[in-house]
């Protein structure tokens, strides 16, 4: 199984897939092996929500992909790495979510885990009201001409061996698209959309330029038919005149093709061009989310406006009064408690650094996770949950304790080990408050 | 097809060809690096500036590189000046050969393929004088009176502190270094052999790269490397002058905690972190000119807004210039007083960051700024230009612009434009304004 997945990554030249998969696999294999009581927590919590139908195009429920970094003595996974952390959206046909965010907030992981190119680790991900997070590898791997993804560089990502014609149609023969007969028309019909030239069609990909390969890139996912098209980081390793060719092209295929994109990108003038929706991630979550015109004019999370002021406009007479964020982006292993954007952020108060923020619908359809804008009796309710939650870790603690006292040193040791990773959980309020804002 | 062939055919060079072309250039390279390595002679480099209140002047820089395939024109007759005191802007596309123009003032061109070949690069520095030897001359400790005044003996000397064993001693400078004797010079650094680029390179002028990962050296401390630098460039300093100068220098660049980064490992730093302590070397000796190329782009929005507001403030303190070098006309728009355009090897526009942001006048700059979307407009299309970068070993004799330009007149194809003075600080190389200028004299 494992053997013909790779051979077939390696003809439509997602080579990324080959080299990712099997560590991924070995990854989670540790990971269900033994699963960590927060996994356990958060899977709970969608089950409880099984009889849910999405009827939007693409919708994500409280997605959430962990990476093992670290294991105890015994190999047992102790240590996650949560680099997409309970992210939800809708998203309607024809629409096109941008995600902004800096290095490292996971961007990218959650565009890969939404077309399971990592697994997930729980959450779900509806396709046009089907549930695509659960089915199995065979019934997605039908569905996946459906979701096409381009990646950031478009270097690394095309297979030096084949010739470009073979490189955009080879997937789209796999999958029974078009036969034999057609397929230099079919190839040349996609090239021509894309504005590659036909007698590219023989040359090898290192003849062309970044420019050049990153429409060959498009022109590959788009010959398997795609609905939704992620796009990560499309056009970052380009010059700008290039950008702006792609860009005006992706938008030109977006209406002639009817395509859904996922625009993730750190460069918010494009993403701002390019976009109908729009969420700002930071360290894994998403800490705003909402249409273009809210998001920009009247923006919500103090994230998200440093962000904005920080990006330097063309223009000389633009004098910007700066929010200048002190400190780094703290690492993703081992994010700040509460709020994770209390270590940077201007207005923390003391709930920030105790309380994650509950992610609610602030106004009509712009969602914000910050304490800013909790009622009273919202933060009431949440410093009681925090208090409660941690008298139980107190009380679980304890019990654990005595239980193992009797038994070998190096146990103890280990249940010690696990217990700072249940305090960083997520606390019950940011669930139900998911729940309530549907 | 018959297009494909014929546009192979253009780039093709025949096995043959090849190997007239590497015999051609290994003869060119030898004479280049010859001329590099011959004995310092002050009066071969030593000239005048055009005009004194500039601190580095670019005269018809031209570097090429000399490959198999051909010679690579990367800068093909640059001029453009850097004022004392002032952050200039170098923007253009990648290729466009930004960083080899830096490059070639550092004297750090990768050798042998690529040569500086003709022009000169004026810098106005702080030069060791040299006795008959080609040794630097010490300044010694002195009796002095109440006054500071030289005491002198009976002969009209000045009387030498002499140190325990009867030797002179050298005096110290402000960092902590032995004192030389200095003369502000200016020299080209085109024609200086490298023994001498030694003098200016670090001390007078230095550099900041794109990734700064790859210029610190992963296996020492970042405390090593900044004593290091500091040990190389300024002689004669004490362990403990060099440490102290190395924190405080990463205390300047707004390290919160510099005892404790002294002691780390590149790797154990964020990007931003890595990138302050690049700053912190390139000041230790208290540069006239930092040469910043791609400072920020490695980095995320608001790490970058936090160095950009770092280089400002430095150059604020130390009271020098700053050469910026990037593909990003918002960290110009941001940073530079004045700002050079360049584009396949040829600043093609230049003038005040007013000028080129309000009245841009090439084709090329107006397209630039136009297919940029920024955050505080809001476009249907963007503009695109068409084509591609014309490639460097062929480069044509008309405007390397001209395939791409939408205004391309007739004249176009003519041999290529020279400059336009279009005020007494804005320049531009099109034939759309030199006709401009005619019909003004005209009329
Ligand atoms: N070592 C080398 N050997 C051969 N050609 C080179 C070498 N280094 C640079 N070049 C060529 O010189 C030209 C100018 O390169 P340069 O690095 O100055 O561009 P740049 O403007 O800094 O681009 P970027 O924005 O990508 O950094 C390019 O055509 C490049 O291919
Ligand atoms: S929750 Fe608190 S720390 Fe977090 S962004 Fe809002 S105000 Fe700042
Ligand atoms: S000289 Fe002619 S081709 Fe060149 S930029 Fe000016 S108008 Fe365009
Ligand atoms: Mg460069």
């Amino acid at each position: 199984m494992a053997d013909k997945k790779t051979k077939k990554a390696d003809v439509t030249g997602e080579e990324t897939i080959k080299t990712e998969q099997p560590a991924e696999v070995l990854e989670t294999a540790a990971a269900v092996e033994e699963p960590a009581a927060e996994v356990v927590a958060a899977q709970e919590e969608t089950a409880a929500t099984s009889e849910y139908v999405s009827d939007a195009f693409l919708e994500v429920r409280n997605l959430c992909k962990y990476f093992v970094v670290g294991t105890n003595f015994f190999g047992r996974p102790n240590k996650w790495l949560k680099a997409v952390d309970n992210v939800s959206f809708k998203l309607q046909k024809g629409k096109t979510l941008g995600i902004v965010g800096e290095s490292g907030c996971g961007k990218t992981t959650m565009g890969r885990t939404i077309l399971r190119l990592h697994d997930v680790t729980s959450g779900e991900v509806w396709f046009k009201g089907e549930k695509i997070s659960d089915l199995s590898n065979r019934e997605f791997d039908k569905r996946r001409p459906h979701m096409q993804m381009i990646f950031q560089d478009p270097y690394a990502s095309l297979s030096p061996r084949l010739t470009v014609g073979e490189i955009i149609g080879e997937a789209a023969r796999q999958h029974g698209m078009v036969d034999k007969a057609g397929f230099y028309d079919y190839v040349i019909e996609v090239m021509k959309m894309c504005g590659l030239q036909p007698h590219y069609f023989e040359r090898y990909p290192h003849e062309f330029s970044g420019g050049q390969r990153q429409r060959i890139c498009i022109a590959r996912a788009l010959a398997l038919k795609p609905e939704l098209v992620i796009c990560d980081e499309p056009v970052s390793a380009l010059d700008v005149s290039i950008q702006a060719q792609i860009i005006n092209m992706l938008i030109e295929l977006r209406k002639t093709l009817g395509l859904t994109y996922v625009f993730i990108s750190h460069d918010l003038s494009v993403v701002k061009h390019i976009s109908d929706e729009v969420g700002v991630m930071y360290l894994g979550t998403m800490v705003e989310y909402g249409s273009k015109e809210s998001i920009f004019e009247n923006t919500l999370h103090p994230y998200t406006k440093a962000l904005f002021s920080a990006v330097p406009v063309p223009n000389v007479h633009v004098k910007m009064n700066r929010v200048i964020l002190k400190g780094d982006i703290p690492s993703p292993v081992n994010p700040p408690s509460g709020c994770k954007f209390h270590t940077r952020c201007d207005n923390c108060m003391e709930i920030c650094s105790k309380v994650a923020p509950e992610y609610k619908e602030v106004e009509q359809g712009h969602f914000c996770a910050c304490h800013l804008y909790n009622s009273e009796e919202d933060t009431a309710r949440l410093w009681a949950a925090y208090e409660e939650e941690q008298r139980r870790i107190a009380e679980e603690y304890a019990a654990k304790h005595a239980k193992h006292k009797p038994e070998k040193v190096a146990e103890g040791e280990d249940d010690g080990a696990e217990a700072p990773a249940e305090v960083q959980g997520i606390p019950e309020g940011e669930h139900s408050g998911q729940a309530a804002s549907e | 097809m018959a297009v494909d062939k014929q546009e192979r055919n253009k780039h093709y060079i025949s096995r043959k060809e090849s190997r007239e072309i590497a015999k051609n250039n290994s003869k060119m390279i030898r004479n280049f690096e010859k001329q590099k390595k011959r004995k310092i002679r002050p009066e071969e480099y030593v000239t005048e500036m055009k005009d004194p209140n500039n601190i580095v002047e670019f005269d018809d820089l031209h570097t090429f590189f000399f490959s198999d395939a051909g010679t690579v024109k990367a800068v093909n007759g640059v001029t453009f000046s850097v004022p004392a005191g002032s952050t200039v802007g170098v923007v253009g596309e990648s290729g466009c050969g930004k960083s080899v123009t830096s490059l070639s003032l550092m004297q750090l061109v990768q050798a042998p393929s690529g040569q500086i070949v003709s022009g000169s690069i004026r810098f106005r520095a702080d030069m060791f004088k040299l006795d008959e030897h080609g040794r630097k001359i010490p300044v010694y400790e002195t009796e002095t009176d109440e006054d500071g005044n030289d005491k002198l003996d009976e002969n009209g000397n000045k009387i030498y502190k002499l140190d325990a064993r009867g030797k002179k001693i050298i005096k110290k400078n402000e960092l902590g270094g032995n004192m030389y004797e200095m003369e502000r010079e200016v020299v080209d650094i085109a024609k200086m052999p490298t023994q001498a680029m030694r003098m200016i390179r670090g001390r007078e002028i230095s550099m900041i790269f794109q990734e700064p990962m790859t210029s610190l050296n992963p296996v020492f401390t970042i405390g090593n490397q900044l004593d290091e630098v500091g040990k190389l460039h300024i002689e004669g300093i004490s362990k403990e002058k060099v440490k102290e100068r190395s924190i405080e220098m990463l205390n300047l660049v707004g390290i919160a905690d510099p005892e404790g980064v002294y002691k780390k490992y590149p790797h154990e730093l964020s990007g931003g972190m890595r990138q302050r302590v690049m700053i912190a070397i390139a000041l230790l000796c208290n540069p006239k000119l930092i040469i910043a190329d791609e400072p920020t782009t490695a980095l995320d929005v608001t790490i970058q807004a936090q160095i950009l507001d770092l280089l400002r403030e430095i150059k604020g303190k130390i009271n020098g210039s700053i050469m910026l070098i990037t593909h990003d006309l918002g960290v110009v728009a941001e940073m530079a007083d004045y700002v050079v355009v360049m584009y396949a090897g040829k600043v093609i526009e230049m003038g005040t960051a007013e000028d080129i942001f309000d009245r841009p006048l090439h084709p090329y700059t107006i397209g630039l700024q136009k297919s940029k979307p920024t955050v505080d407009q809001v476009t249907d299309e963007l503009y695109c230009i068409p084509g591609f970068v014309p490639n460097p070993i062929n480069m044509p004799n008309y405007c390397y612009f001209r395939d791409r330009c939408d205004k391309c007149m007739e004249k176009c194809s003519g041999e290529y434009p020279g400059y336009v003075q279009v005020t007494p600080t804005h320049k531009v190389a099109c034939y759309l304004y030199k006709d401009m200028a005619k019909e003004e004299t005209n009329g």
